[in-house]
């Protein structure tokens, strides 16, 4: 049966693979001594901080006893690997979830495997861009601002905007966010549009004033 | 910069603006939209409010990867609209998607540790990555894949979905076993059962 199930597949970030893995393996042999589960590469995207090994440890666990349980029950067939060409979700996804759980329907049993095919790469241009806007204060609600606002709709994006203002943190950096002065009274998320939209009446002096204040 | 709305989609994109740092923090609208039609139509109402003493809405700069949806700036700056309602979104490219240089060996490496396996199954969810996938196979060369004996193959491909599917065909020559029904893990788990179902039927 342990030939059939040979693999299990440790979902972590590359960045901590190698200081994770090796315990995790440790754990995985010490906890089922002489059977030997193979750990392959790390093939997700969950980011493990420190202390949540030992939680990791007993997830990669009941994966492995679940897929033996699975196995146990359908001696009869064997398991049919699902290479997902995708990164694996993260906390939960719904493929591994769906392929993993007990065979309903003939008798069949997966084994699903997590392969990220897609890369984010940041285009400098368009960074560059972003960089200029910021310095050059043109993203404010002063009237002669080229932007007004900003939309974002995805974790990416959001990720280069959060690069270019810590570049713009450095020692000999303009500070393009965080130099600006608080605005009174200040809005948060938490804020409701409806007192957004009293305190901007009462920040209309604002709109006089130059970009950089 | 706090001065200016900062629109964001959902949950997950909320989260990563607030993980940036700023004093005071940054003004973050929208969570609750979910989706870019409603996203558009709260910032009509939310924008047009904040400008309101503007009879022309400043422009709004969209950040944005390679591939992405118009829905927000058709919606925005739509001709329909009076032009004092009318929103000018210019968007920013700031990403771009590619293959991830490890897929090469993880497929290959996966493919190796399978290769006992009487079946198996490649699920493939998006165009980018299907020549290193096929190549992976064996399948790019002018082989189409099509037409072979389907007792002598142990290796099949399912797909998320009909783009994917054509862009299969059409690239490649090469057709799928199942494009999934519903691009869904169910749609996928169904087209992938109901495939093995009547593979098993032919060997008997």
């Amino acid at each position: 049966m342990l030939s059939l199930i040979n693999t299990v597949v440790v979902t972590i970030s590359g960045q901590d693979c190698f200081s994770v893995t090796p315990l995790v393996r440790s754990k995985v042999s010490a906890s089922l001594p002489g059977h030997g589960p193979r750990l392959a590469s790390p093939f997700g995207q969950t980011n493990l901080g420190s202390g949540t090994h030992q939680c990791h440890t007993s997830f990669i666990l009941t994966r492995y006893y679940s897929h033996m349980t699975a196995a146990d029950s359908n001696n009869a067939s064997q398991s049919i690997p699902v290479l997902l060409l995708k990164t694996r979700s993260s906390p939960g996804d719904a493929y591994e979830e769906l392929f993993s759980t007990s065979p309903a329907d003939g008798g069949l049993v997966f084994e699903p495997r997590f392969l990220p095919v897609l890369e984010h790469r940041f285009k400098n241009d368009g960074l560059a861009r972003l960089r200029e806007l910021l310095h050059a204060r043109q993203i404010g609600a002063r009237e002669g601002c080229l932007y007004g606002g900003l939309i974002f709709t995805s974790q990416r994006a959001v990720e280069a905007f959060a690069e270019v203002v810590a570049h713009g943190k450095g020692p000999s950096e303009h500070l393009p966010l965080a130099h600006l002065p608080p605005v009174t009274p200040r809005l948060t998320s938490a804020t409701s549009r409806r007192s957004g939209m009293a305190s901007l009446a009462r920040r209309a002096h604002l709109q006089r004033r130059p970009c950089h204040h | 910069m706090q001065d200016v709305p900062i629109y964001s989609v959902g949950p997950a994109t909320t989260r990563a603006l607030k993980a940036i740092a700023q004093q005071p923090p940054l003004s973050i609208f929208g969570e609750h939209t979910g989706n870019g039609d409603s996203l558009s139509q709260f910032m009509l109402e939310h924008y047009g409010k904040w400008y309101e003493a503007r009879p022309e809405k400043p422009p709004l700069l969209f950040s944005v990867g390679e591939q992405r949806r118009d829905i927000i700036p058709k919606t925005l700056m739509s001709s329909e609209l009076p032009t004092e309602r009318r929103i000018q979104v210019d968007e920013l490219v700031v990403y771009g998607t590619g293959v991830m240089g490890s897929f090469v060996d993880d497929f290959s490496q996966s493919l190796s540790d399978t290769s006992a396996s009487r079946m198996r199954w490649v699920v493939v969810f998006s165009p980018t990555g299907c020549d290193v996938m096929l190549a992976g196979l064996g399948l790019l060369d002018g082989t189409t894949g099509k037409g072979r004996d389907l007792h002598a193959r142990s290796t099949f491909v399912a797909t998320i979905g009909p783009t994917t599917r054509d862009y299969l065909i059409r690239t490649f020559g090469f057709e799928p076993d199942v494009c999934a029904a519903e691009p869904s893990p169910e749609g996928i788990r169904r087209g992938i059962v109901e495939f093995i179902e009547r593979w098993q039927h032919r060997d008997t």
